[in-house]
């Protein structure tokens, strides 16, 4: 299975929704503490045993935490830098010519950013400022910052069917659903008594999210029903730092935890974990399913590798 | 779950469709109601349960508590977030709170008391002599509850009691000593003087007596409604410990998270060798395990079956035990602590070269997405 060693440690990795063989990789040195960052553009080889290719990279003073392939443009790309900026990348122009835009207005590191997959203008960046901006590629500033979070917003997620609603997840242990219509947050979650690391939403069913907590679970609700999850998933052995629906598969999930494991996750059936890989070493922060290809995964961590494989199958295998 | 459609809805862009347009397709019933809650206004990511009164008069005495209002706007929504009420349930109970004046709960007690007397009790004399002495049982019941609100709760109670008692007493016996000589002087005048003034003076008694009389109930009424208004703080005092105690709860809880991550810290500097030998041991005993026989194959399972049993458990026990981070992560934090730079930082300008230049137009029409 394709693997590639990169020089910082891993923090995102994205599959593009324009190219089945092409993801990128957020990348920070010394853990993303202190140091500078790389963003990778990887192209997966035709045969499953030659490693994958970079096509190209762009450093950075700081850390980058996230990235967001654009939905509108096949080359474009945006970073959430750990300085608090936001970068916007173009692939087809060398390194030298990038980046195309910087827009620095959080006050603290952007620890997530999210691409609106039906609108495809605009993006979310969530910050440990306790803030999310909304932006469009257009505009040289953000057009809506949205605070009321009390704590670090460590992820926000677009809803795939309504075009203004997103969730974010934050420190202060609550999810908040938002519509970009309305003034402030219209549903509070306090989901997990520990804090949320990550929201994501559910690509079939609208009103279903899941959010990954420090205390290791899972939750799955249903926004009609928030008082109590329609599921909690455990298995993990520390906190879960990622979690994302699958694209092809109503009911199935993927997470990665600091238990250094990836997981895969059926939350309609009594024994939810239905496969398991403890590939890293590390660490696992970044993991995604590709929109393209069913059941294609791809995954990093701390350990700086990054790992592409087919759901079922060895990651580490030649 | 409502929407159990098993194949995808048609792959068609929400953001191009005419929301008028919807076409219900055979068997996809469901996705005409979803079409429909998009197309109607209120959407389904809002609460629409309705307020519930209990939340809200458990957040009016939350927020109504002193320490409470001590601390930031920010947490007090915070805390109640957390507790489940939705943001109506916070807003009313904000809105039921009068807001912080810079006096303390005596103060705002005493000024209830005097307002709750003043209308009733009128101006003559012997009202006067009476307004003061209810006032002052009522001052120092607000003063004693200041005092002992945060503990000896039923002191206050006994006190309160024994306070209301004397001033029942104190009352009774300054209408007796007040009506008495008015009644003995009344009767000497009636039999001494004229009738005007016999008619001026039977105008007076009634009056006076009514008066009295109605100083009397007042002080009474008055009495009684300290006597239920410390009743019922005596019974918001329990939920107000509640919520206090659940406050200072998660403070612990952070404060041994904290206690437990640095012991942690400090383990690991030590013993990383220890760690990383322990398991690789780990792995070989189960794989060992599994090998052998039957009962040994039964011990093994049983072992792998306890490995994820053990680490489900521990988030039913809610306690989070911290990661072990690598060495180097510890050594380089260490290092920041200490304010050194790591040395392998380089200096690189990520600026925009040309920060207008223009964004090329989209070179590929998006690709449809199977969950679309």
């Amino acid at each position: 299975m394709p693997v590639f060693k990169t020089p910082f440690n891993g923090y995102s990795v994205k599959f593009s929704p324009f190219y089945e063989s092409r993801l990128a990789v957020a990348t920070a040195q010394n853990f993303g503490i202190l140091g500078n960052g790389r963003l990778h553009v990887l192209s997966l080889p035709p045969a499953p045993s030659s490693p994958l290719t970079e096509l190209i990279s762009f450093d950075t003073a700081d850390g980058i935490y996230d990235l967001a392939w654009s939905e509108s443009h096949d080359s474009l790309l945006v970073a959430a830098v750990a300085d608090g900026s936001v970068k916007l990348y173009d692939t087809a122009l060398a390194p030298a010519q990038n980046p195309l835009r910087s827009l620095q207005e959080h006050t603290r590191e952007v620890h997530s950013v999210d691409y609106n997959p039906t609108r495809r203008d605009s993006f979310i960046t969530a910050s440990w400022d306790d803030t999310i901006k909304l932006w469009t590629l257009d505009r040289p500033a953000s057009i809506r910052t949205f605070k009321e979070h009390v704590y670090c917003v460590y992820s926000a997620a677009w809803n795939p069917r309504h075009t203004d609603v997103f969730a974010s997840a934050s420190g202060d242990c609550t999810v908040r659903i938002w519509d970009v219509r309305e003034p402030g947050s219209t549903m509070i979650i306090p989901g997990h008594d520990f804090e949320i690391l990550c929201c994501d939403w559910n690509k079939y069913d609208d009103c279903i999210i899941a959010t990954a907590s420090v205390d290791k679970s899972i939750k799955v609700w249903d926004v009609r029903s928030s008082r109590a999850p329609i599921s909690v998933l455990n298995g993990h052995g520390y906190a879960v730092r990622k979690v994302k629906f699958s694209p092809h598969h109503r009911n199935l999930m993927v997470s990665c935890s600091y238990d250094m494991s990836v997981c895969m996750w059926d939350f309609m059936v009594e024994d939810a974990l239905v496969g398991r890989y403890d590939h890293h070493t590390e660490f696992a922060v970044g993991v995604d399913l590709s929109v393209l290809v069913d059941g294609l995964m791809a995954s990093t961590g701390w350990d700086e590798l990054v790992y592409v494989w087919q759901h079922g199958t060895d990651p580490r295998a030649p | 779950m409502a929407n159990q459609s098993s194949e995808p809805p048609p792959p068609s862009d929400p953001a191009d469709q005419n929301p008028g347009n919807v076409q219900p397709t055979n068997g996809i019933q469901q996705d005409a109601e979803v079409e429909a809650i998009k197309q109607s206004p209120p959407s389904v990511f809002v609460n629409s349960e309705p307020m519930r009164e209990e939340q809200v008069q458990n957040a009016v005495k939350f927020l109504s508590h002193p320490k409470v209002r001590g601390s930031p706007v920010m947490y007090r929504r915070s805390f109640l977030e957390k507790k489940g009420l939705t943001k109506e349930e916070i807003d009313e109970a904000f809105s039921r709170v009068p807001d912080p004046a810079p006096s303390t709960q005596a103060t705002s007690l005493n000024q209830e008391g005097q307002v709750k007397l003043t209308p009733n009790v009128q101006p003559p004399a012997s009202a006067q002599t009476l307004q003061p002495v209810a006032a002052a049982p009522t001052a120092a019941i607000s003063s004693v509850g200041t005092l002992t609100q945060s503990r000896f709760h039923w002191y206050h109670a006994v006190f309160a009691v024994g306070l209301l008692a004397a001033s029942g007493a104190g009352t009774v016996v300054l209408v007796k000593n007040t009506i008495i000589p008015r009644l003995k002087s009344w009767i000497r005048k009636v039999v001494l003087e004229e009738e005007d003034e016999n008619v001026k003076k039977t105008n007076l008694k009634p009056s006076l007596a009514e008066e009295a009389a109605a100083a009397a109930k007042s002080a009474a009424a008055a009495a009684a409604d300290v006597a239920r208004t410390s009743q019922e703080l005596l019974n918001s005092k329990d939920e107000e410990k509640r919520y206090l105690k659940e406050f200072m709860n998660m403070l612990d809880v952070q404060v041994q998270e904290m206690k437990s991550m640095s012991t942690a810290i400090h383990r690991l500097e030590g013993h990383k060798d220890n760690h990383v030998r322990s398991f690789v041991a780990d792995q070989e005993d189960y794989r060992a395990s599994v090998a052998n026989t039957k009962q040994a194959y039964t011990n093994g399972r049983a072992e792998f079956d306890l490995q994820p049993g053990r680490s489900s458990s521990q988030p039913a026990s809610a306690e989070t035990s911290v990661a072990p981070h690598p060495q180097s992560y510890m050594e380089i934090m260490e290092m920041v602590k200490r304010g050194e730079k790591p040395a392998n930082i380089r200096d690189i300008n990520d600026q925009p070269p040309n920060p207008s230049h223009r964004i090329s137009n989209p070179r590929m029409v998006p690709r449809a997405k199977v969950s679309n």
